[in-house]
């Protein structure tokens, strides 16, 4: 049984480690032979010992004020001994009597203090396991040690100094012990003592040279017992002192976490609600376990991938909240801080002004209200909040990015794309700017300042609308993915599919809306060509114009027993209107002379195309033409009614 | 004590080699079982030793362990030593003549010595000082009485603590009393059954009828 750590090589013994001998040798100058002088100096030593390392517990007023000034000195004594005192009231006599009342009054608590600081020092086990040191035995100072939870790293550094010292110690005796016994074991049995024995003990000294006589056993005498007893009953209770001064310590500890931990679930279970996606998570700063939240839109039918939409649940312990702090999935994208990621569509429309070629600012769409700066809202609702506005801002960021994608193709319909935060629809006679701003004090302050306008209304229901048409994209979406679940063993639908995919990828927000402002002024258009052409040349006429209705084919010709398809069928339908394609019928009456049929169509919602047919008297179609180009199409009436009507 | 003149050692002769001395009285069977418990103990030191001079602390709980087997096996020393108290008491330790005495005299008085290290000392003493008893000023008597009544409130003070113990329950979210008392939430709330599964022996009863038609189901 090898024992010792130190190996041959190093030559250096526990048993003989000068560092130990050092360590002896301060606190027991020469040899162990003097007896009074010694103890005198051991009771007194660790008194200054423990000044000096523990400063900051033992109150030296000697060591603040020794080299205080007179003259500072004075009115301090003065000051700390409360009004009415005069210094030269002051007097030997009237200190020595103070000092004997005090360390009366206190003559039992030093001691239990005095002790805890020794045990600390000394005893390896009245190390905290963290590294922390225990707290001293007062309450005050308990208190105060649990206010910093964290120590500084020269006070760590002595902890574990002491420690390893303690440790030395303790080794340092057990090895002696063990060669002792081992040496004196070694003449009766020289095997199992040389197993035990120290290199340097071995080499130096031959076994079997230590022995033993018995003699009479000497009966302790009762004062003996009775010191053991009171040395016994004097230890246990320094230790259930240290053992209370632990448990209150830990007890404030844990009560601490507790209420910690309390307020953190509590808070968690009050703001999240079943509707909300909670997962399990790390959070990749500080590599702890966390819960993640999902804001994002995906399970709603969103397909944006560019933010996740997902953040870390966090314990803000500056504000004492909990805080969502969204997770950068992107590396690309360079935020700054968070605020950069609160950023909003506003709509503004300019009307043109019509002597010069300028344009006015005639409306604009309003802050949404999360967006105001918050007036006193209850603490309660702060983390519903935080979570609105994450989805808010989510939204809009996708919103803004569709609605880019799609603006790439509508340039020949007036929509150019100014940088890529701002969009413009141009119109003959205005302009609507959709952009994507930074919120920012400056557009708080603005906000409440800013007077009514006429477009105002226009702005609001046009971003609203694009909000809605977004939704209808993600109710679409969910569709085709609960369609292709079901669809995915059947493999012959597997076209059908496709064909959804590349119809669902479409973004439909600005082109709808877009679509129906042209076709209305195309109508206008239409109109006041035939007006012209057609009914300002003839004199019995009846114009009727009639947008084709959409038949809810969709909703009775296949059936449905899904209830979430259909219920998503039910909503989709909902925008039909402005999701059809425009189409409108014009029938011109002209009486005997039969009639003319003009369809205006939208195919792509943008451009226009008519489809003119004339019907005579006796129900023959003459012509069935389309045309793209609106002069065309004049020229052609003219050319009907002067060949058949007239 | 100059204890560095290993050349004069060497030229001591060894007459007394072959002197056969007398081990009889070494209480080997004592000793071995002190050899076995020290060699753990300090193995277990050592060991704890270096663990903590590493610049990297081990895991609290793994030192928190190694204080617990250290603890543990200074206490198995401390019986032994107990049992055989009397045997070792009555034992005196005497170097033979064949001790390197002159070279090695300040590690036989290390080896032979038998006072308490100035920290012991210091513990005593402030043991003493903590137990509240003045040896000087009180008789023995009164000390012994003293004690004997410490005594009294320690075993008092064990059979409450152990009583307190069995009264919490240390696993769960509830204490036993809460847990007896039905003041935490039984395990019913959570774990209700289920009401479908109930089925009254009869259709419907009568009362449950007539309730159905004054305050709905």
């Amino acid at each position: 049984m090898d024992v010792k750590p130190v190996s041959e090589a190093e030559g250096v013994p526990l048993l003989l480690d000068p560092n130990l001998f050092g360590l002896f040798s301060k606190r027991t100058p020469a040899d162990l032979d003097t007896t009074s002088d010694n103890k005198e100096q051991n009771e007194q030593q660790p008194a200054t010992d423990h000044l000096k390392p523990h400063s900051s517990l033992v109150n030296n007023p000697f060591e603040t004020y020794e080299k205080t000034p007179l003259d500072q000195l004075i009115p301090l004594i003065v000051r700390s001994r409360g009004q009415g005192f005069k210094f030269a009231d002051l007097s030997e006599q009237l200190l020595l009597n103070e000092i004997e009342q005090e360390q009366e009054r206190n003559g039992i608590e030093t001691h239990v203090s005095d002790n805890d600081n020794d045990i600390n020092k000394e005893s390896e086990e009245s190390l905290d396991q963290n590294g922390l040191p225990l707290k001293r035995s007062t309450p005050e100072a308990t208190f105060e040690a649990n206010d910093e939870h964290t120590m500084s790293l020269e006070k760590f550094q002595q902890c574990k100094r002491n420690t390893i010292q303690s440790l030395d110690l303790a080794l340092n005796e057990s090895s002696l012990a063990l060669e002792f016994v081992s040496l004196m074991l070694s003449s009766v049995r020289p095997s199992a003592a040389s197993a035990s024995m120290s290199p340097y003990l071995k080499k130096n000294v031959p076994a079997g040279t230590l022995s033993g006589e018995k003699v009479l056993l000497n009966r302790p005498s009762r004062e003996e017992t009775l010191q053991k007893q009171v040395i016994n009953k004097g230890w246990k209770l320094r230790s259930l002192e240290e053992a209370r001064s632990l448990l209150k310590e830990v007890y404030l500890e844990s009560t601490k976490t507790l209420e910690k931990e309390r307020k953190h679930w509590s808070e968690i279970s009050h703001f999240i609600s079943n509707k909300d996606v909670v997962f399990k998570t790390r959070d990749k700063d500080t590599g702890e376990r966390s819960l993640g939240f999902k804001y994002g839109y995906r399970d709603s039918g969103s397909s944006y991938k560019l933010d996740r939409g997902i953040a870390v649940l966090k314990h803000n312990a500056l504000l004492r909240k909990l805080e969502l702090v969204p997770i950068e999935e992107n590396a690309k994208a360079v935020h700054i801080n968070q605020k950069n990621r609160e950023k909003f569509l506003r709509v503004r429309i300019f009307t043109k002004l019509q002597e010069e070629d300028d344009y006015i600012l005639t409306g604009e769409s309003d802050l949404d209200s999360l967006l105001l700066p918050e007036k006193d809202e209850d603490e309660e609702d702060d983390m519903r909040i935080q979570i609105k506005r994450l989805k808010f801002f989510i939204f809009e960021q996708e919103l803004m990015n569709r609605i880019l994608k799609e603006s790439e193709q509508l340039f020949s319909y007036g929509v150019s794309i100014e940088n890529e935060n701002k969009v413009v629809i141009e119109f003959p006679t205005e302009k609507m700017e959709v952009e994507y701003v930074q919120l920012n004090d400056d557009i708080l302050l603005n906000h409440q300042q800013d007077a009514p306008k006429t477009n105002d209304k226009r702005a609001r229901l046009f971003l609203v609308m694009m909000r809605l048409l977004l939704v209808v994209m993600y109710k679409k979406q969910l569709k085709g993915n609960i369609l292709s679940v079901q669809q995915s063993g059947a493999a012959a639908t597997k076209n059908t599919r496709s064909s959804n995919a590349s119809k669902l990828s479409e973004p439909l927000i600005i082109r709808p809306i877009l679509g129906k402002i042209r076709h209305n002024s195309y109508l206008c258009l239409l109109k006041k060509i035939i007006k012209d052409s057609v009914l300002d040349s003839v004199l019995e006429k009846d114009l009727r114009i009639s947008p084709k209705a959409k038949t809810a084919e969709d909703l009775s010709a296949s059936k449905i027993f899904d209830d979430h398809i259909s219920k998503l069928n039910m909503e989709i339908y909902a925008f039909d209107e402005i999701l059809s394609v425009p189409e409108t019928e014009i029938v011109v009456d002209l009486a005997k002379n039969g009639r003319l049929l003009l369809t205006l169509q939208s195919p792509n919602y943008c451009n226009a195309i008519t489809t003119v047919k004339y019907v005579d008297s006796s129900e023959n179609i003459h012509f069935n033409t389309r045309f793209s180009d609106f002069k065309e199409l004049e020229e052609f009436l003219h050319f009907i009614v002067t060949e058949y009507v007239n | 004590m100059a204890t560095n003149s290993a050349m004069r050692d060497v030229s001591v002769p060894n007459v007394q080699e072959d002197i056969k001395y007398d081990f009889k009285e070494v209480p080997t069977q004592a000793l071995d079982a002190i050899r076995m418990r020290l060699a753990q103990l300090t193995h277990s030191l050592a060991k704890m030793r270096d663990d903590m001079s590493r610049a990297e602390l081990p895991q609290w709980h793994s030192l928190q362990l190694q204080v617990s087997v250290v603890v543990s096996q200074l206490h198995s020393l401390a019986s032994t030593l107990r049992h055989f108290e009397e045997t070792l008491d009555a034992t005196v330790v005497v170097p033979l003549p064949n001790f390197p005495t002159t070279a090695h005299e300040g590690l036989l008085t290390t080896l032979l010595r038998k006072k308490n290290i100035p920290e012991v000392d210091e513990w005593i003493n402030d043991a003493k000082e903590s137990s509240g008893l003045n040896s000087t000023s009180a008789t023995h008597a009164e000390i012994q009485k003293s004690i004997q009544e410490d005594e009294k409130i320690t075993a008092w003070a064990l059979d409450f603590i152990k009583a307190e113990q069995s009264n919490y329950s240390l696993h769960g979210l509830h204490t036993a009393s809460e847990l007896s008392e039905g003041v935490a939430p039984v395990s019913s709330v959570n774990y209700s059954v289920n009401a479908n599964k109930h089925k009254p022996q009869r259709p419907f009863e009568f009362d449950n009828v007539l309730r159905s038609i004054y305050q709905g189901s």
